[in-house]
């Protein structure tokens, strides 16, 4: 987590900050200070940090904040984070193994209740020495968990491949099967029940090379005009079009 | 209007990070890529007009160009779908030998769906290019993030990101770890040149560690190993009048490469 602004434009100064943790327990986000970071400076986390507050049971999110939050709430409550435009508030988050890492630039914020989930999968690395996983990340603004599935179809042979249960305020991580298909065939993952930031990771068998990436919303093929409504229209045709 | 509007407004009146296109064609992010005896890079390029149309049959045509680090064109190809929603296009192949081992490459869909046009909005290629390091089996794939460049008569690329009046600084979030192999890619989507400056400050005091100094061609791309001699944590800083000078970040070591976005 970094406590300075990405540009020098769209905050006056650097401020010292609150990092708070948030967690579901009990059908509750539990919230807590750990501690201050100055302006300027960086921190950085790992899984204990879910093992310390969870005892591993909870995924842990972990925000900046202007003043310290303290307690147990059954909707998320407002929370004074940082952000910017140009460039988006960052921070980085990065799988590790002990030979290699790969990261991302990635935030959550909470999505709606009401939504789906439709991306198309270019990352399937096919090989005999490779993991593939579809991870799906979830974060809503009830504490209370909800459950759906989500499906692993390959779209030349609209064949479920694979169907996975998913739960919100968590990361979802699912091994996909060994799938004998072409390098060049196109995935779709879908949710009818839940969306989220959908995640895929591929490993060698010695963990010696990592990848991971994550798909954009079908509204990102559309830039400028009223682009969601572009989004709706990809849903609905392929609604109509999947298994 | 109150002093941080006003404040926040002289930097952004007129200074879009996209600037709306003349003409109604497709625009395309300014990807990177890398061909050397380490590296080659793959598109993947999708058929967007049947995603759109939620149909596999569809066949569409796209066209590629190609530029070198200094914005110039050193190839066009135009690939056919024809009734397939996936191909990978291995870039190596159709880019001129003596391009050199860094350069751009826009991607623009002749096929645009009424629905794109209707919407006032453009079709936007921004997807995915894989990197392909030494003999790693496992390919580092990254997301095109800008609407940078759109076709205009003849195929002439046109550069839609604007140039900033101010001096402008990027602070990437992210943490270089001394240790690793690190790189820096940044690609110019203006229609003008631009001067830049890297600086690596220390995570630990913010003291600056190393600089360098570079000229960014209009579509063209500079790529800087960081090779200072750095011993602590750092992070970077650019200095420059683009609007977002976000950069692509290579780490890693000598037998794998991760990429992503800054």
């Amino acid at each position: 987590m970094h406590n300075y602004a990405p540009n020098n434009w769209e905050h006056r100064k650097g401020v010292s900050r609150h990092i708070l943790a948030l967690w579901v327990e009990n059908n509750e986000w539990q919230i807590k200070t750990l501690g201050i970071i100055q302006n300027g400076e960086s921190r950085s986390f790992d899984q204990r940090i879910t093992e310390q507050l969870s005892s591993g049971d909870s995924l842990v999110f972990l925000t900046l904040c202007s003043h310290p939050v303290e307690g147990s709430f059954d909707i998320l409550p407002q929370i004074s984070s940082p952000s910017s435009i140009m460039p988006a508030w960052r921070a980085t988050l990065a799988l590790a193994s002990s030979e290699s890492t790969t990261s991302y630039q990635g935030e959550v914020d909470p999505f709606p209740e009401k939504a789906s989930l439709l991306s198309f999968v270019p990352f399937f690395q096919p090989g005999e020495d490779l993991t593939n996983y579809f991870m799906l990340l979830n974060m809503e603004k009830k504490a209370k968990y909800r459950e759906s599935t989500v499906d692993v179809i390959d779209i030349s042979s609209m064949t479920i491949l694979q169907t996975a249960n998913i739960k919100s305020n968590s990361l979802n991580i699912c091994k996909l099967g060994n799938f004998q298909i072409d390098k060049e065939t196109l995935l779709v993952c879908r949710s009818e029940g839940m969306t989220g930031v959908p995640l895929y990771f591929t490993h060698d068998i010695d963990h010696k090379y990592l990848s991971l990436e994550h798909t954009h919303p079908p509204a990102s093929i559309a830039v400028l005009g009223r682009r969601w409504e572009i989004q709706k229209t990809i849903k609905t045709n392929w609604a109509k079009k999947l298994p | 209007m109150n002093f941080e509007r006003y404040r926040k407004a002289i930097w952004t009146y007129k200074q879009p990070l996209t600037c709306h296109p003349d003409t109604r064609s497709a625009i395309s992010d300014l990807f990177l890529w890398r061909k050397d005896k380490s590296w080659s890079t793959t598109f993947e390029l999708m058929n967007l007009s049947a995603i759109i149309n939620g149909t596999i049959e569809e066949d569409a045509s796209v066209q590629m160009l190609f530029f070198d680090e200094n914005g110039i064109k050193r190839g066009e190809e135009t690939f056919n779908l024809c009734g397939t929603i996936r191909r990978r296009i291995e870039l190596n192949q159709y880019i001129d030998e003596d391009a050199g081992s860094v350069g751009t490459f826009a991607v623009f869909h002749n096929n645009v769906p009424d629905q794109i046009t209707t919407s006032g909005s453009y079709l936007a290629e921004r997807g995915y290019t894989s990197y392909h390091f030494s003999n790693a089996p496992v390919e580092s794939y990254v997301h095109g993030n800008l609407d940078a460049v759109s076709q205009g008569p003849g195929g002439i690329p046109i550069y839609l990101e604007s140039s900033s009046f101010l001096p402008r600084q990027y602070c990437l979030q992210y943490q270089f770890n001394p240790d690793s192999r690190n790189e820096i890619a940044l690609v110019n989507p203006t229609s003008r040149q631009h001067e830049i400056t890297l600086k690596y400050l220390s995570s630990k005091t913010g003291n600056i560690l190393g600089k360098s100094r570079h000229t960014l061609p209009s579509g063209g791309c500079v790529l800087e190993k960081i090779n200072q001699k750095i011993s602590e944590s750092y992070r970077l800083v650019i200095n420059s009048r683009l609007v977002m000078a976000r950069p692509l970040i290579f780490s890693g070591n000598s037998h794998y490469m991760d990429v992503f976005h800054g």
